[in-house]
Parts: structure tokens; C-alpha cells; sequence
């Protein structure tokens, strides 16, 4: 026997140091000779041995075992849900819960899409809406009518947003509220005197459709448009109008 | 009636356990428990945690039982394999509150049986037995698997690598360096035995 044979067979077989095997003569005979083998043989007894007692030292199911797995599958049987009872079929299960995937990805997605959807017409109608008012608003300066008491009232500043839509137009101008204003061209809108409408006033250029100005120039046509300056007062609303053109 | 359900496969008897029938039930627990046992009682090495987890499993199993598919192995690997997982959530769990020691080694005194053998002798062979038991469990975690699903709960080749769900290849290789690992360990922990001094006869006074 050789040292490769010695090895192949312990390869095979783990427990085979306590096969009788080991104990025919051509074996004994190598390991005698070779003190390679003949450590190697004794760490394998060792090894298997040990094992062998390990695996008769384990301890043996205890009867109370059987008799809890039994009580836990009865309570189990019955408590779980009669719907699980209906539905034993693996693949059954599997395809309701993709469908209940399915379900939930394509609420996620409509809700998602809506979402999107109500932002964007928010968006548009809101640019809409600034895009107007930007057209419309057109300030245009505007002589001062008394310049003394101009010069005492303090320049009101305007609201940011207002300031931003009218990019390139020339700031208004705060005018004092002159006596005689309905005499210098600008219709009343509202009854306004000195004690009613305290303060400066803004003179702003807007462009209306002629249609909507009924005491402006009856050339024009109703799609046409017109310019109007209009009185602002401090608290923002509008006091008087003048047609320009 | 009996023999007709002793006669099905584990996959049906796990299909008529489902659904309540507890006459399948039975078959099935007594064809899985006792390997299950051991292994869990060997990578626990704590018959209490064994226990539990032969309880678990069998929960588990009819809870997930619609999960097995008999076309990716037998029922057992399946079974394994929720004992795996098991295993290593109360390792974790144990980890962190470790028994206190000693438990164990009095219970396997209590285990001594007197008049059988020489008391000496089953204290020796118990400390061997101990020796193998934490080399086995200082052993990485897929090594130590083979060695108890084949050396310990006799398991073939075949078996073991359907329970790991690995080719048999695998399982003899990795059996192999397991040995070698364990052997090994075992050399290192086995202590030097005082050798007698040679004194001769001349020192001899009778």
C-alpha cells in the first residue's frame, strides 16, 4: 500500500480510521514504515472518534416536543383567517398578491400624473394672468400737477410683484391730489375730495379694449385698444381716468 | 386511509396540512423532526434553543408553506432552510444575552451514569466531547454545516447539498477542508501530556 492509497481512502470515507480496513496487514505494514501515514491515521481515529461520540451524545427529542408542535398547529389551524383556508394554491396566492402590486404602481402612477397635471395648469394660468398684466400695465410719467406738495409727500414704493411685471416701463410718478383734477381731463370713478382721499397718487398708463371704455373715442373699432391713464390712490384704488388715445 | 397519506409526497402532505388536514400533518412532523432536531441541537448546541426552533419551523412553515416549489428541491431543503434563518436570529439574539455558563456541563454530569463505566473514563470521553464541540463551533459557518449535516446527523452527500441547496461537489470540498480545519484546531487544543522522565534503574532505592 502507498501513501497516495492511504489518502485517497480517507478522502472517501471520513470514519474510515475506525474501518476494519485499518487494521488489515498491508496497511499496518505501511504505516510502520512511513511516519507521515502514521500520523495522519491517528489524527483521523482521533477526529472520527470523537465525532462518533459526539453524534451519540446528542440528547434524544423530548416527548413534550410532539405533543407542543401538535397543540400550536391546532390553534393555528384554527385562528388563521378563512381566507388563507379558501386559497391553499401557491400560485393562486402569487398572482393576488401581483395583482394587488399592480394595482398600487398604477394608483401611484394616475395620482402622480394628476398631481403633475393640476401644477402645470396652475403654472400656465398664473403666467397667463402675468403676461396680461404686463401688457396692460404701462405707466407712463406724468407731470406733476402741484409740485410743492408732491415734494412734501413721501414717494410711496410699490409692491414687488408689480415692480416685476412692469419691467421696462418708467416708475409711476406720486402726484398730490389736485384741486381741480377732474378738470384736467380724468373722469371721476368715485366721489374723492381732499378729506376722503388723503395723500399722494399714482398716475398709471393701462391698455383697454376700446369696447370697454364707454366714454372713449367712438372711432375706434370694438377690438381695437386704448390707452388710459388711471388715478391710483394710496390705498389702491382707482379715483379717476383719462383716455389718451 | 393511513397508508394512502403515509404513501404521499411531503409536498402534498404539506398541502393537506395547510388546509387542515391533520391526519397529513403527522406524517409529515415525524419524517422531518428528528433530523431537524439534531441539526438544530447541533448549531445551537443547546437543546432548549433545538426545541424552539423545531416549534418555529413547523409555524413557519405552515404560514409560508404557499413559498415552496417542489420544482427548486425536496420539502426538507425548504425546511432547512427556515431552520437556517432561525438559527441565526437566535445566535444574534444570543449573542447579545449569553447564558450564564455552566448549565450545560451540569446537565451532562447529571448524565453520568455510575455503574455503567468507570467514572474516570466518562469524565475523559465528556471532555473529548467538549473538545470536538467548540472546535466544530469555532468553525466559519459553512464549514461547520457540513461537518454536522454529514459527520453528525449522517446525512448523505446527495442530502446535505439539496438541505444547502450547493452541488455535491461543494459539500465534499468543503467537507474536506473542514476536517483538516478541524483537526487542526483539536491538535492545538489537545494538551502536552508530561513525559516521564527516563531516570534509569540506577535511581531505583528498592
Amino acid at each position: 500500500m502507498t501513501c497516495k492509497e492511504i489518502r485517497a481512502h480517507f478522502q472517501g470515507d471520513h470514519f474510515a480510521a475506525i474501518n476494519p480496513l485499518c487494521k488489515s496487514a498491508a496497511f499496518l505494514e505501511h504505516v510502520v514504515k512511513c511516519g507521515e501515514c502514521s500520523r495522519l491515521i491517528e489524527e483521523q481515529t482521533e477526529l472520527a472518534t470523537c465525532l462518533l461520540l459526539l453524534r451519540e451524545g446528542a440528547p434524544a427529542m423530548p416527548a413534550s416536543l410532539d405533543t407542543s408542535v401538535l397543540v400550536n398547529y391546532r390553534s393555528y389551524i384554527s385562528q388563521r383567517p378563512r381566507s388563507t383556508t379558501a386559497l391553499p394554491g401557491a400560485s393562486r396566492t402569487g398572482l393576488l398578491g401581483a395583482f394587488r402590486w399592480a394595482a398600487a404602481v398604477a394608483f401611484a402612477v394616475v395620482a402622480a400624473g394628476a398631481v403633475l397635471l393640476f401644477i402645470s395648469a396652475q403654472r400656465s394660468s398664473v403666467d397667463r394672468v402675468s403676461t396680461k398684466g404686463r401688457s396692460v400695465m404701462a405707466p407712463l410719467p406724468l407731470a406733476r400737477a402741484n409740485s410743492q406738495s408732491a415734494a412734501l409727500e413721501p414717494v410711496r414704493k410699490k409692491p414687488n410683484s408689480i415692480v416685476k411685471s412692469a419691467k421696462h416701463a418708467t416708475p409711476t410718478i406720486p402726484v398730490a391730489l389736485p384741486e381741480n383734477w377732474s378738470s384736467s381731463g380724468f373722469q371721476a370713478l368715485m366721489y374723492c375730495d381732499q378729506l376722503s382721499c388723503p395723500g399722494a397718487m399714482d398716475v398709471i398708463r393701462v391698455q383697454l379694449p376700446s369696447a370697454a371704455v364707454a366714454f372713449g373715442p367712438t372711432s375706434s373699432k370694438a377690438s381695437d385698444f386704448v390707452y388710459a391713464d388711471v388715478l391710483v390712490g394710496p390705498d389702491g384704488i382707482a379715483r379717476g381716468i383719462r383716455v389718451v388715445e | 386511509m393511513t397508508d394512502r397519506v403515509e404513501s404521499r409526497s411531503d409536498a402534498e402532505l404539506l398541502k393537506l396540512s395547510m388546509a387542515g388536514d391533520e391526519s397529513a400533518f403527522l406524517p409529515l412532523y415525524e419524517r422531518l423532526k428528528a433530523p431537524l432536531f439534531r441539526y438544530a441541537f447541533y448549531m445551537t448546541g443547546s437543546q432548549a434553543s433545538a426545541e424552539e426552533v423545531v416549534q418555529d419551523v413547523f409555524i413557519s412553515l405552515l404560514k409560508n408553506g404557499n413559498r415552496y416549489q417542489p420544482a427548486q428541491g425536496d420539502l426538507s431543503g425548504f425546511v432547512f432552510g427556515i431552520a437556517r434563518n432561525l438559527i441565526r436570529r437566535i445566535r444574534k439574539r444570543e449573542s447579545v444575552t449569553e447564558a450564564l455558563p455552566g448549565n450545560e456541563a451540569l446537565e451532562r454530569k447529571s448524565r453520568l451514569r455510575p455503574g455503567a463505566e468507570d467514572l474516570s473514563a466518562q469524565v475523559i470521553r465528556d471532555q473529548g466531547v467538549e473538545r470536538v464541540r467548540t472546535a466544530i463551533a469555532s468553525l466559519p459557518d459553512h464549514y461547520r454545516q457540513v461537518i454536522i449535516l454529514c459527520d453528525l446527523c449522517e446525512l448523505t452527500y446527495a442530502e446535505s447539498a439539496s438541505r444547502l441547496h450547493c452541488a455535491v461537489g461543494t459539500i465534499r470540498s468543503r467537507l474536506n477542508r473542514a476536517h483538516a480545519m478541524l483537526a487542526q484546531k483539536l491538535k492545538q487544543t489537545k494538551k502536552p501530556q508530561p513525559e516521564l522522565r527516563a531516570s534509569g534503574t540506577e535511581e531505583c532505592l528498592i
